[in-house]
């Protein structure tokens, strides 16, 4: 009897994640909060979109068509079953910070039925610390890089980390920013889901080559009072998990490219694929949060 | 029968999540990428924005500054020419100079007035350092 029901139970749960992740080209599915599901969430079901690393004016060997590709993703994210709350795109919207690139990509990010955030990369802040960004993508709801927003009973905080970079070449938030998230935090109960958006990632994912922020762990230690955080960033231009304490840590695939993983090769530099495989490693996520499940990250591929 | 019908939903199952663990269900491991071989970058072949003659070059190639420490005299200048295929930028840590976006074979020449080590990186790729030491000429009273 007891074997028997080990067993269906086994079977149905394969069956289950199959289901999730059999949709429309999902790479992988997976549970970034176990915490979450012990408590029912006092709101509705939410679900929002990241896209990250769009790097329009980039028009080298690894992807001489960025601009399609980003079509290609938002038609994509239009024709969800389940249309997102808003769409979050985290960094390198540009390549080279051309007010030109911006245009173009304002115009085709114009297109998402969603509302936009952004939040910039360092391709987004060359030689004027943001200027061309900021007036292209508003800024009036952003205090020190830091802006915040509640959604069906979840917490969003976007961050900026690519202004100023510590000795060893990482990113950094800045004391300003430091304190404004703190005062931010203060404000939220232990149990409330948060969701922090950067593009840098927010712990040493490979500090040889910058994928790290240098003052993260003060970050860290304003979140690590919260049973569910997620955090999500781009920049690293492939799906990279981790997780410290209740702290869950994922970084997006490109639109545009790939970069190589940590440590492979001597450069992150973008790698060349054949064009079926390229489009297998760009794509976009959606991630769900629904009363009393755990939320729910599905990779959306450009294949 | 039942059983052998679970066992094989359980077996099939099975497969499924290690196969999903595989691709990316793991929350400490990485996807590795299928990864060609970093394909060497072309010579310089036009250098635009540079105007001035320069009296001594940094190249920026794989990621580096070529070389990554040099010493120039107040009044001189130097080239700094990207010949990767990735942008970059010779952003001083002082906020004293500022490239603006490199690409691939563009160059930018800044003539330095005042004496002291200039540190910088590039803006884009921040763990890319280099420094400029500037050196008063002879007989003249900087330091």
């Amino acid at each position: 009897m007891k074997r028997r029901n080990f067993i269906n139970h086994v079977g149905w749960t394969g069956l289950g994640i199959l289901w999730a992740v059999g949709g429309n080209g999902l790479l992988s599915s997976c549970n970034v909060s176990e915490t979450t599901d012990k408590k029912q969430l006092n709101s509705s079901s939410l679900s929002f979109v990241q896209i990250s690393d769009t790097h329009i004016g980039f028009h080298k060997p690894a992807n001489e068509h960025v601009t399609q590709t980003l079509q290609k993703a938002i038609n994509a994210i239009n024709s969800l079953p389940t249309p997102p709350a808003f769409v979050v795109h985290t960094g390198d919207i540009s390549h080279l910070s051309k007010p030109a690139e911006f245009d173009q990509a304002k115009q085709i990010l114009s297109q998402l039925k969603a509302p936009l955030f952004t939040l910039p990369g360092e391709h987004d802040t060359i030689g004027d610390r943001g200027k061309a960004y900021s007036e292209a993508f508003s800024q009036k709801d952003k205090k020190e890089g830091l802006q915040s927003w509640d959604h069906s009973g979840v917490h969003f905080v976007s961050l900026t980390n690519v202004l100023d970079f510590g000795e060893t070449g990482k990113g950094k938030l800045g004391q300003a920013q430091l304190d404004l998230l703190a005062k931010d935090l203060a404000a939220q109960k232990g149990d409330t889901p948060l969701v922090v958006f950067s593009h840098i990632p927010l712990y040493d994912l490979y500090p040889k080559w910058g994928w790290a922020t240098a003052d993260s762990a003060n970050a860290l230690s304003l979140l690590s009072r919260f049973s569910s955080v997620t955090v999500l960033n781009g920049h690293i231009h492939q799906i990279i998990q981790h997780s410290e304490g209740n702290i869950r840590f994922s970084t997006a695939a490109s639109t545009a490219y790939p970069l190589p993983s940590p440590g492979n090769g001597e450069q992150p530099a973008p790698v060349k694929l054949p064009e079926n495989h390229l489009l297998a490693v760009l794509g976009f996520r959606t991630v769900e949060f629904a009363p009393g499940h755990d939320t729910k990250v599905d990779q959306h591929s450009l294949a | 029968m039942k059983y052998r019908s679970y066992i094989l939903v359980a077996v099939v199952s099975a497969v499924l999540v290690t196969l999903l663990h595989l691709y990316g269900c793991n929350p400490q491991s990485t996807q590795p990428l299928n990864q060609p071989k970093v394909t060497t970058n072309q010579p310089l072949e036009q250098e635009k924005g540079s105007t001035q003659k320069a009296n001594a070059t940094v190249k920026i190639h794989n990621f580096k500054f070529e070389p990554t420490t040099l010493k120039i005299n107040v009044g001189e200048s130097i080239k700094f020419a990207n010949s990767d295929e990735e942008p970059h930028t010779v952003t001083a840590t002082d906020g004293s100079f500022d490239s603006k976006a490199l690409d691939t074979e563009e160059a930018w020449t800044h003539t330095f007035t005042k004496p002291g080590a200039f540190p910088y990186i590039c803006a884009i790729h921040p763990f890319m350092k280099g420094t400029v030491t500037v050196t008063s000429t002879k007989g003249k009273n900087e330091t």
